[in-house]
């Protein structure tokens, strides 16, 4: 049974009788959904489940997530629009496999505000699933799918606008969402000439990927709000394919997050400054002002030293390693590195950077579930000296993304962790050459 | 890697300086050649410092350890999931309270004879004993092959028979470790062989990698504690000239919260450096927190009621707060999340400010208020590592009532956490 949160619909799928009862609490708090009681999922999600903008779907249905997955990705290319979320205990269990871009965690303040977080998250999905056919029409071209384009951001501007009564129901900030509407009002209601659509579209995209950069950033401060690794490279594949290499590299700052969106904001603004001299009708102006400052995280920028982690071998372009073949993985402690597709510094912690100086060497560990990693450890000097590389050589066993972790370790405790999220290829994949970059993971 | 002997390092009040026993246990899988068939299993990596006191630990170092780096060795188990054995090892504990004898100890404080403990700890002792086996007796490192996995194997045996800090990262998390039990000498067939000592939680000291908890160490050289012990189960074992709790209390350095309110608001803005809780806690299973809850007066404080009716608790304003939740049940196995009590406060804007002893299993209220003396004497008294003094009261219980229920308290935080030298800090020289 589909519930209706005005002016979207939204379908709850449980699998456990006591979650099921906790949300249904939750759910009829707001009086917005209509709790849905045969919610364990035996039967057939599609006709449950259809015409729903979310879905929220327990992750473990009688034991075991391959169900669940299977049924995210069908619902997802049965309607590309649709967002499906992930409520699970345990969101490791899918967190590398979801197809669905976010999961809940239960029992955590995500399902403390279930429905204001499921919202939150219905209206991101929405708006990457827009970028991601933007992303289509700019490189692919088609009137089809320009019109295609329009109709769903219009769709998704009547439902904000219309959505007044909700937000203010969910207690979330409606200001944000007003914003997003009359941004999609710009791009679906103005007078356009086909010719010049490209550039106004790819300014609209550009002003939606800072917007989804800065709200998957807040979302993850969420407790119990998990990204996944699709949505990681669906933001990296939205990068590369909107914005030009040149344009992509501003966007990378001294912080692989943080800096990001500082510099983005800086970037946004001189591309807009470069459209509005351009324009040949009055677009946009106004809209410089809905870009928002995303101050950097102080302990981040400030940290006085990063751990450092690249793969010296690989090409820019290349942004995966490859089953069976030992891939060279160097780490040091130093000043940031510039940030490339293989590569990744992180902050240390004050207090981390305390414990290091207790003893006159620091311990680096690889963690690698579905790789195996030579040596099992590496020693850099204290204090740290970014001329001296720990070097590691990781060789994949298994096609997907790979969780690969970074430690320092002293006297054999962990002090600090760098996690780093890579993609593992079949080698039969490396001899396709340029078409390299549109080969799907094995 | 030296060797530092930890009775030295504790008369001498410097910071603990030893290598941990490290381990690193991963699930994984990895693709059968014959059968083409993915395989799951648990990847174990240990970090094991090498003594020279002991042959085959010495022997291991002038072949693999020049450096005095310790040795890194790397294998997988096959068949094991982490999380399946804490079910085996729930059954045996229950096993273990079923026992005709085993009575006494869910009801009280009674000494058992050296026989009765033995027999009643069977099940405990051959699960313990078999995980062990399968972690790190039968194992083939993936790094040291013929003579060398030999002699690699022998000085991990070695090392895991005397005292290590062990440091244990894995991804099932709240794993009842110290149950492992590790004895060349036990004879399965005879009873009378076991020697409760030999469980890791008598043995060594335990720290778990767990998010949430304080990086910090160091407890002010004068610390001050809330209590919030329940007068309807207390039946005055915490009170007595010789108590360290009296001792507080004569200095101002005692805060008192009798109610849940109390309780309540103390978490709102919480300015002590230490944390008691006494009194009846549960949790269900898997935990809900609406039924995770601290009871003082009979009236219960859910974390759901923290929630809504102490909005900004837990709000922990020092860097380091150390806990002991002495409930019947306060932490349940493998669940590390915001839905129990202690997971909340650790968790939810805790800010990684707390390092706690909890209770996974039931305990009687005697036998907690006797421990509780045992560790906040450790602790606060004799200024021991709170690593140490979890391990002396286990001891302690063990040996003055031969009751192994020690075990069921677990360290959320680093071994280390200590309260400061008064020497060092409070130049008027007051101290407990």
């Amino acid at each position: 049974m589909t519930a209706v949160i005005r002016p979207f619909k939204a379908h709850v799928i449980e699998d456990e009788e006591s979650d099921a009862r906790v949300f249904v609490e939750e759910l009829n708090s707001t009086g917005i959904f209509a709790p849905d009681a045969s919610s364990n999922v035996s039967g057939d999600y599609m006709d449950k489940a259809a015409g729903a903008d979310v879905i929220s779907l327990d992750a473990r249905i009688d034991g075991v997530t391959g169900p669940s997955l299977d049924a995210a990705e069908q619902l997802m290319i049965d309607n590309p629009e649709r967002s499906v979320v992930f409520v699970t205990r345990v969101p490791r269990e899918v967190v590398l496999e979801s197809p669905a871009n976010f999961i809940i965690e239960k029992y955590t303040p995500a399902t403390a505000s279930y429905v204001s977080t499921l919202f939150m998250l219905m209206i991101n999905d929405k708006i990457l699933s827009l970028l991601t056919l933007a992303n289509n029409l700019l490189n692919e071209s088609g009137e089809a799918h320009m019109d295609e384009f329009l109709a769903r951001a219009r769709r998704l501007q009547n439902s904000l606008s219309e959505s007044s009564t909700l937000l203010t129901q969910i207690k979330v900030e409606p200001q944000g969402y007003a914003r997003l509407a009359s941004l999609l009002e710009a791009v679906t209601e103005r007078p356009y000439q086909r010719t010049d659509f490209a550039g106004l579209l790819r300014f609209f995209c550009i002003l939606l990927l800072k917007r989804v950069i800065g709200d998957v950033d807040r979302l993850k401060q969420i407790k119990g709000v998990y990204t996944t690794a699709r949505l990681e490279q669906k933001i990296k594949e939205l990068i590369s394919g909107i914005l030009s290499e040149e344009e992509a590299k501003q966007l990378v700052g001294l912080d692989q997050e943080r800096g990001r969106l500082v510099r983005f904001s800086e970037f946004v603004g001189s591309l807009l400054g470069r459209f509005d001299a351009r324009r040949s009708r009055g677009t946009a102006s106004e809209k410089v002002e809905t870009v928002e400052e995303v101050e950097p995280e102080e302990g981040l920028i400030t940290a006085k030293w990063y751990l450092n982690i690249w793969f010296p071998d690989h090409p820019e372009d290349r942004a995966w390693i490859i089953i069976g073949e030992p891939a060279r993985l160097f780490v040091n402690i130093g000043p940031p590195r510039e940030q490339r597709a293989m590569s990744r510094s992180a902050g240390i912690s004050a207090d981390a950077e305390s414990l290091v100086y207790s003893t006159d060497y620091v311990d680096v560990i690889v963690v690698c579930p579905g790789a195996d990693v030579v040596p099992l450890r590496n020693r850099l000097p204290v204090p740290p000296d970014p001329e001296r590389i720990a070097g590691f050589e990781i060789t994949p066993r298994k096609a997907g993304i790979l969780e690969l972790k970074v430690e320092l370790v002293v006297k054999n405790e962990t002090i600090h962790v760098t996690p780093y999220l890579i993609e593992a290829r079949g080698s039969q994949q490396l001899d396709q050459g340029d078409s390299l970059r549109k080969v799907e993971p094995e | 890697m030296k060797s530092v002997d930890i009775h030295d390092t504790l008369t001498n009040r410097t910071p603990r300086r030893i290598d941990r026993f490290r381990i690193v246990l991963e699930q994984d899988e990895t693709k059968d050649p014959d059968s083409h068939q993915w395989i799951r299993f648990v990847r174990v990596t240990l970090s094991v410092p090498l003594s020279e006191k002991y042959p085959d630990e010495k022997k291991a170092k002038q072949m693999f350890d020049p450096y005095d780096q310790g040795l890194d060795v790397s294998y997988p188990v096959k068949g094991m999931f982490l999380a399946d054995e804490t079910k085996l090892f729930s059954k045996a504990l229950a096993d273990v309270y079923k026992h005709p004898k085993g009575s006494g100890l869910k009801n009280g404080l009674t000494k058992l004879s050296m026989a009765d403990l033995k027999s009643i700890l069977v099940p405990l002792v051959e699960q313990g004993r078999d995980l062990f086996y399968r972690l790190f007796i039968n194992i083939q490192p993936t790094n040291y092959s013929g003579v060398g996995a030999t002699v690699v194997s022998n000085a991990i045996k070695s090392a895991l028979s005397h005292y290590q800090i062990i440091y244990i990262e894995s991804d099932v998390t709240l794993f009842p470790w110290a149950f492992l039990f590790y004895d060349p000498k036990y004879d399965s067939s005879k009873v009378s062989s076991i020697q409760p000592k030999n469980f890791w939680g008598f043995k060594h000291e335990i720290q778990e990698s767990l998010k949430g908890t304080s990086q910090h160490l160091d407890v002010p050289a004068n610390p001050t504690m809330v209590a919030a012990i329940c007068s309807v189960e207390d039946q005055g074992w915490h009170n007595g000239p010789d108590h360290p709790f009296t001792q507080l209390e004569n200095r101002n350095l005692l805060k008192r919260t009798p109610s849940t309110v109390e309780l309540g608001k103390a978490l709102n803005n919480f300015n002590e450096d230490c944390f008691y809780f006494f009194g009846h806690a549960d949790h269900s299973d898997p935990p809900i927190p609406s039924q995770s809850f601290l009871q003082l007066r009979s009236q219960q404080l859910t974390v759901v009621k923290l929630q809504q009716d102490f909005g900004t608790a837990p709000s922990f304003n020092k860097d380091l707060v150390v806990a002991l939740f002495n409930g019947c049940k306060t932490a349940p196995l493998n669940y590390w999340d915001e839905r129990t009590m202690i997971g909340f406060l650790c968790l939810n804007k805790g800010h990684n400010r707390l390092c706690c002893v909890s209770t996974v299993g039931q305990i009687p209220a005697v036998f907690a208020g006797v421990f509780a003396k045992h560790f906040w004497t450790r602790f606060l008294v004799n200024r021991d590592p709170i690593g140490w003094a979890l391990l002396k009261a286990r001891r302690k219980m063990l040996a003055q009532w031969r009751n192994p229920l020690g075990l069921l308290y677990s360290l959320f935080g680093r071994v280390d956490a200590q309260v400061e030298d008064c020497q060092e800090t409070d130049d008027n020289g007051s101290d407990l």
